[in-house]
């Protein structure tokens, strides 16, 4: 393995590009974005092959481990809530990809509360039908609006699909444009998140 | 339905769009070499894509050659020849037949009927040689004209029929540079631009589809229909088409890409969003 290839820099690359280098691609097969994905296992690959590269040219060019990187290590699965009895077997067959299985007992209930909907999403979502998937997650999230699962759920999904349309827009028309909206913008963003982790940064909405 | 995968041509450089056209020619060539001539009729850019994109994967090295052919018999134009030609032309035989099929059994008109019976032979061989693949066609179309008979209303149960047929059709190429990881990756990616292509072309259409009384699947969902059809559908559309791309992009980030990575980049980041952004708006001057 040609490490430089690796990360995607030339052999005069300085230190600060290689590590540039590195935090895209760290960025770009973050697991956060992969997680419970059908790829998940690939882009773990990837992250792994980053880092080995960039401890290659880390002890080639004996700097010593200086740098702190935090792509590969810091992630850890966030799954840690149960659901009740006839739920956690579904759960469990969604996590370990027995998606099939999942869909057959979810069909077999007859009490459709939100729990129900958000799994059905799951389920859907990781079988690429993501039109029946999002609706489930907008009836769940509607059915227990203060469940953070669901409406992270919702949320999720409706940013995938805009990010790619952002990627273009963005590169095309408004590159490097920092108006006051897209500040009031992000902050508002930024105020969403901490909510949903039990913070608040703006008191006020 | 086919031909919207191509590149923002503005955003190429000029070597970069004569490798684009190279391989469409080496693409048509291959077509000529193991079909007939007029096969090459149902050429198109799809399947020039699909070829692009499983020669920037190989180890092997294409070979551009200048050559004159029978659509541009004075003029000299760079022909890419690559060991991946051949999967690309059944592929895309066996696209353009479908098609015909379809067309045929739908319309019942004369030329479509004759069309279909004079491609039948060209078809046959193509599922000759790569079998597997014939089989996954007949299952899905067999699964989609189904659907599309009974006037399926769900988007993600019709798309997927079509997502899955792209998604053994990278998944199947018989390459030994595509090993498990990557013909995981490579699924993965068929199913979701099959989907985006099955709705864009959905989408592109509705308006000729609703004054013809033709099937699709947008048109089959209730809408306000005080508005035009586009902006009725334009919410819905738009969710499903960028969110194919995401995932179709979460997985080209995993290919191991060896050459022409910048005009793949191109497609995926530009040229494709470009398309759906036309589409949306209803700026297409219709695609074949």
């Amino acid at each position: 393995m040609d490490p430089y290839k690796v990360l995607g820099v030339s052999r005069s690359a300085s230190d600060d590009e290689i590590k540039s280098a590195y935090r895209n691609l760290a960025k770009k097969y973050h697991p956060d974005k992969y997680k419970g994905h059908d790829l998940e296992d690939l882009a773990g690959e990837k992250i792994k092959e980053i880092n080995e590269a960039y401890d290659m040219i880390q002890k080639e060019r004996s700097m010593g481990g200086g740098y702190e990187r935090g792509a590969g290590s810091s992630y850890t699965g966030s799954s840690s809530y149960s659901g009740s009895g006839q739920f956690a077997d579904i759960r469990r067959a969604i996590q370990t990809g027995n998606l099939s299985q999942a869909d057959a007992m979810l069909d077999a209930i007859s009490g459709r509360n939100a729990e129900w909907h958000y799994l059905k999403g799951m389920v859907l979502l990781r079988k690429g039908w993501y039109d029946g998937a999002r609706q489930h997650f907008a009836t769940a999230n509607n059915m227990d609006p203060s469940n953070a699962e669901y409406a992270n759920a919702f949320s999720t999904v409706n940013r995938s699909a805009t990010g790619y349309g952002q990627t273009f827009y963005g590169n095309q028309q408004r590159s490097g444009s920092n108006d006051m909206c897209n500040i009031c913008g992000g902050l508002l963003c930024a105020d969403c998140c901490c909510e949903c982790m039990g913070g608040d940064c703006i008191t006020c909405c | 339905m086919f031909g919207y995968v191509q590149p923002l041509i503005p955003e190429l450089k000029v070597k970069e769009h004569e490798a684009f056209k190279g391989y469409y020619c080496g693409l048509c060539k291959a077509i000529k070499e193991n079909y007939t001539h007029s096969a090459r009729f149902m050429l198109n850019y799809d399947c020039a894509v699909l070829l692009l994109l499983l020669s920037s994967m190989s180890d092997g090295q294409p070979v551009a050659k200048r050559e004159t052919c029978v659509a541009h018999p004075v003029r000299k134009r760079t022909v890419i020849h690559s060991d991946e030609a051949a999967y690309a032309a059944a592929v895309n035989v066996m696209l353009g037949y479908g098609k015909i099929r379809d067309t045929a059994l739908d319309d019942r008109k004369f030329y479509a009927q004759a069309l279909s019976v004079f491609y039948k032979r060209v078809n046959k061989r193509a599922e000759g040689k790569f079998e597997a693949l014939a089989q996954a066609f007949a299952q899905r179309m067999g699964n989609l004209h189904k659907l599309e008979t009974e006037n399926c209303a769900d988007i993600d149960a019709v798309a997927s029929e079509f997502a899955h047929l792209l998604g053994e059709v990278f998944a199947l190429a018989p390459f030994a540079f595509i090993d498990e990881s990557a013909k995981k990756a490579l699924r993965h990616f068929g199913y979701n631009l099959g989907r985006w292509i099955y709705l864009a072309d959905a989408a592109d259409d509705i308006e000729k589809d609703a004054a013809r009384g033709s099937y699709n699947v947008f048109l089959q969902r209730g809408g306000n229909k005080n508005q035009p059809l586009k902006a009725q559908i334009k919410e819905e559309a738009q969710f499903n088409l960028h969110m194919s791309l995401a995932e179709a992009c979460k997985a080209y980030e995993l290919l191991n890409i060896r050459r022409d990575k910048d005009i793949l980049d191109n497609i995926m980041y530009l040229g494709l969003a470009k398309k759906t952004e036309d589409i949306l708006k209803g700026d297409t001057d219709g695609s074949v």
